[in-house]
């Protein structure tokens, strides 16, 4: 008779530690998936906000500005100077300065010296990285019929961006464009 | 009897703890992700105080009393007549406006005056005030220049800086 009583106290006590240890086991079950949860949200807001390329009024002011500065590349005569976008339709009709240089050798070394100049690129700068290509697009609405670029100039790291800011200049050679776009990555703000 | 009581008592007294515990994080994680939206509105308000300053900025730029006649242009020439105008000096409705030559110029400031206007660097059409931010965006800086007695428009990069206001 004893035995059994023992027996039953022992199976009591037994099953209230195993509740015990499911409503924990519970708790840590609910307080995970919690955590799980929170931290898939966060890393996808925090994704939303590094890979976003967004278009900025300062590079398109920047590249309406460089358009318009003025180059030692002559076109007739002497005091007839080319501008950016002058040089930019002349290399793609293939013409030189009055003094023989080509006008796409004039436009890269100019557009280099602007760029380094004005965003200066490197892992010691706000600028990390920046790339400007130059191409051509036959259709201005669609941007598959974008031809390879004839210029690229890049500098910095890109693998450093943390903002990517981006602007664009078209001007018209029909059918299509010829289309200048510009490409910042600078650290986070 | 009694022992059922206590038992009920405790479970109650446990569940309670256990919701309480809940809500509390529940209250916590909230907290955080409420902080963390409320930075990236601070921001994305700064990134657009800052394009509104540009917008307005560049407006200045297109104003018949310095621009070329071209957008995001401004004459270099009506810039030295202005300078010295304290008519002027009310005129604008900006805390503070300077325009400076950032291509190809060194880094220098020079300020600009008659003598002095092809090294120069900066025109100062009205003085910034302290309490204010300095912002800017480029423009083009364009005057007549002659060569072989031909005028052409010589065109170079520069930015215009206005002041606005520091919210906090």
């Amino acid at each position: 008779m004893r035995d059994r009583k023992d027996i039953r106290r022992y199976q009591n006590k037994t099953m209230k530690v195993n509740k015990a240890q499911q409503e924990i086991i519970g708790f840590v079950i609910i307080v995970l998936i919690v955590v799980i949860v929170g931290v898939i949200f966060l890393g996808i807001s925090l994704q939303k906000d590094s890979g976003i390329e967004t278009t900025d009024a300062e590079i398109s002011n920047f590249l309406i500005t460089t358009m318009r500065y003025t180059s030692n590349c002559s076109k007739d005569f002497e005091a007839d100077y080319r501008t950016i976008s002058g040089l930019i339709s002349a290399t793609y009709d293939g013409r030189s300065c009055l003094d023989g240089r080509k006008a796409e050798d004039v436009l890269k070394q100019e557009l280099t010296k602007i760029l380094d100049s004005l965003w200066t690129a490197g892992e010691e700068y706000k600028t990390k990285y920046y790339k400007l290509t130059i191409y051509f697009q036959t259709d201005t609405r669609d941007p598959n019929t974008r031809q390879e670029p004839k210029i690229v100039i890049e500098n910095g790291n890109a693998d450093l961006c943390a903002v990517r800011r981006a602007g664009q200049y078209s001007i018209d050679d029909p059918p299509g464009a010829i289309i200048t776009r510009l490409e910042i990555c600078k650290e986070a703000e | 009897m009694r022992k059922i009581n206590k038992k009920s008592q405790l479970k109650i007294q446990e569940m309670s703890f256990m919701l309480l515990a809940l809500i509390l994080f529940f209250v916590i994680a909230g907290l955080f992700y409420i902080s963390l939206s409320a930075s990236g509105l601070k921001k994305q308000a700064s990134i657009l105080q800052q394009e509104q300053a540009i917008t307005l900025i560049s407006k200045l730029a297109n104003s018949p009393e310095l621009s070329c006649g071209k957008s995001l242009c401004i004459d270099v020439d009506k810039l030295l007549v202005l300078k010295d105008r304290k008519a002027y000096q009310g005129f604008w409705d900006i805390e503070g406006l300077r325009i400076m030559k950032v291509y190809p110029y060194p880094t220098q400031e020079i300020e600009c005056n008659a003598g002095n206007y092809d090294k120069c660097t900066v025109f100062t059409i009205k003085e910034l005030n302290q309490s204010y931010l300095e912002e800017g965006t480029f423009v083009s800086l364009c005057r007549k220049e002659t060569k072989d007695k031909i005028v052409y428009d010589k065109c170079e990069i520069g930015k215009i800086l206005g002041g606005i206001k520091i919210r906090q």
